[in-house]
């Protein structure tokens, strides 16, 4: 698996017992692709696609959000941990959201709690929270208190709403 | 398959209808809709009857579960993780203790092991009771939701006699769990096990046979293997497809790799087949908590790792390592405190794997904890599933996702 990553791969972590793979942001898109089409490796599922914020971990990375990738082998019963490290300023990654239909979803909540931007995804939108909210709350700079500004009663029928009406007219499936 | 309407009437004015450019329409389904049971919203863009747009818009139940676990310590987080699926708190409990647990390269005992495998079964059975009886129900079977709805409630006071409370139990704790079974539990599963399997068989006496039923569930919602596959779905769901993974069996906890159970898969991957699957999970589950309390020893319930767990009384009143021991893990700022560090922990939850990301920074209180809630992808792919299908047909395929609120907007 390392070989077929190439150079890609960044760095390792000995994590929990298992190993993880960081991989170079601009190498994500071309890493993932072998790791799924290689018939040794088959890793046809992505389980999981999470953010972190480590700017105030007590071990300082130099670029400090990440993203954690878990992929499943269906035909082997492997399992692969990918990280990405990111800059707090331009945060961007590709969108893995055309290779696995799962991405989209979770990639639209990391962008909704970490600010993170997923290059090339069809429909960047905040998943849990909603349009109006300021900021990127499971950032570390955060504060937990923090208190929103109020935003105007919004009209129920909000299937009038721009975005959800055109993407639901475009008519094609993200 | 039903006739078609212009099979009947072949000069049906449908035909003509077509010709015209009718305007599509627009609904809100939910987020208060009866059916919508968890609080989504479907927005739809409907010709006719046939649904060609959907976009689901969930987050109406986000607590800011990751955020607050940020601020609390380890053991303090626990109640937390029973409000991410209230319909089966066990697994959630079980799972996070887990992750937590291997920050610590903590070994519970092994009698706790199997209380935690008998409790996760049963907090299942809860489960599947609970989603076929919901979906049974608005398909109009009442009477097959009252018969599921009594046979939960016999898991619940099951799990009420050993934990104290019926939902919100949080029973575990870092390096072990609560209590121990009451004496007569062996005698009280038994009744209980009878109920269920009573329950189950009129259910399906009920539902197997009921033309308006079987015409509702077979060939509706039809998710294909490798579109299952592509959104990472997980549990009954993707099982219904075809999909044989459980993580039990891919990548066994606690005792499960001792447990001798089979994984039920079907291949239709419609409606029907989930249905199928979870009643064939719920034997299964009450194989497992027969075969666990056949083998279970005897032994304590907690781990004696002075890390994670306070020393008796008896102890600390009379000697002072005891005493330091007792301080050191209720002081603020002390406490369990995991290496520096990082854990991806998977179990089987209800609706599939339910894994818990846990980082450490060496503090009383987790860097960071990310939850893969089971029902995620599961709900995503719901916008791709009622394409093409009638309104109505969307009641029935929401009941089998079973989207759980409290997991997917955590």
């Amino acid at each position: 698996m390392r070989q077929a990553l190439g150079p890609g791969l960044t760095g390792r972590e000995e994590q929990g017992g298992r190993e993880v793979m960081v991989l170079a942001a601009s190498a994500l898109l071309s890493c993932i692709g072998v790791l799924r089409e290689d018939p040794e490796l088959a890793f046809e599922m992505l389980i999981d696609l999470g953010g972190a914020d480590y700017s105030t971990y007590s071990d300082p990375k130099e670029l400090p959000l990440c993203v954690s990738y878990h992929l499943y082998s269906p035909k082997y019963n492997h399992r692969a941990w990918l990280k990405v490290y990111l800059p707090v300023e331009q945060a961007e990654v590709d969108s893995l959201s055309h290779i696995f239909a799962g991405a989209n979803w979770y990639e639209r909540e990391c962008w909704d709690m970490y600010g993170i931007v997923f290059r090339g995804h069809p429909y960047m939108k905040r998943l849990l929270l909603y349009d109006e909210f300021v900021g990127h709350p499971l950032r570390k700079d955060y504060p937990i208190l923090k208190m929103q500004p109020l935003i105007p009663m919004r009209n129920a029928v909000d299937y009038e709403a721009v975005a959800v009406r055109n993407r639901l007219d475009s008519g094609e499936k993200d | 398959m039903p006739m078609e309407l212009k099979d009947k009437f072949p000069d049906s004015p449908r035909d003509e209808a077509e010709e015209f450019d009718i305007e599509p329409m627009y609904i809100n389904m939910g987020p208060s809709h009866p059916a919508m049971h968890g609080t989504v919203k479907l927005v739809l863009k409907l010709d006719g009857e046939r649904v060609v747009g959907a976009d689901m818009q969930i987050g109406y139940l986000h607590r800011c579960f990751e955020k607050t676990v940020e601020h609390k310590t380890w053991n303090q987080a626990i109640p937390y993780t029973d409000r991410l699926n209230y319909v089966s708190p066990l697994i959630n409990n079980v799972g996070y203790a887990l992750a937590v647990e291997n920050l610590l390269a903590i070994e519970v005992p092994e009698r706790c092991q199997y209380i935690r495998v008998i409790m996760s079964e049963l907090s299942r059975i809860g489960d599947h009771l609970t989603c076929i009886g919901a979906s049974a129900m608005e398909l109009g079977a009442l009477t097959a939701f009252l018969y599921f709805i009594k046979a939960r409630e016999y898991t619940w006071q099951l799990i009420e006699e050993v934990t104290g409370a019926r939902l919100t139990i949080s029973y575990t704790r870092v390096g072990g769990v609560v209590r121990d079974l009451p004496a007569n539990f062996e005698e009280r599963f038994d009744w209980i096990e009878r109920q269920i399997l009573e329950n189950v068989d009129e259910v399906r006496a009920l539902l197997e046979k009921n033309r308006i039923f079987i015409d509702r569930m077979k060939g509706v919602g039809v998710m294909k293997l490798d579109r299952v596959m592509s959104y990472g779905m997980t549990g009954p769901f993707a099982r219904a497809s075809g999909l044989n993974y459980d993580v039990r069996k891919a990548a066994p906890y606690l005792v499960y790799d001792r447990m001798d159970f089979i994984v039920p898969t079907a291949t239709e991957g419609d409606n029907f087949a989930r249905y199928q699957v979870r009643i064939q999970e719920i034997f299964q589950s009450l194989r497992i908590i027969r075969q666990a309390l056949k083998e279970i020893p005897e032994g304590p319930i907690r781990s004696k790792d002075p890390r994670v767990s306070l020393p008796p009384k008896k102890e600390v009143y009379s000697n002072i390592e005891a005493l330091m021991n007792h301080f050191k893990l209720l002081m603020p700022g002390h406490g369990i405190r995991p290496a520096k560090g990082e854990v991806y922990q998977a179990v089987e939850g209800g609706n599939g794997e339910l894994g818990f990301w846990v980082i450490s920074d060496g503090t009383d209180r987790p860097y960071r904890v990310r939850v893969r809630p089971p029902c995620f992808p599961i709900t995503a792919g719901v916008e791709e599933l009622v394409l093409g299908e009638n309104l109505a047909d969307i009641v029935p395929i929401f009941g089998s996702v079973n989207m759980i609120g409290g997991e997917l907007d955590r």
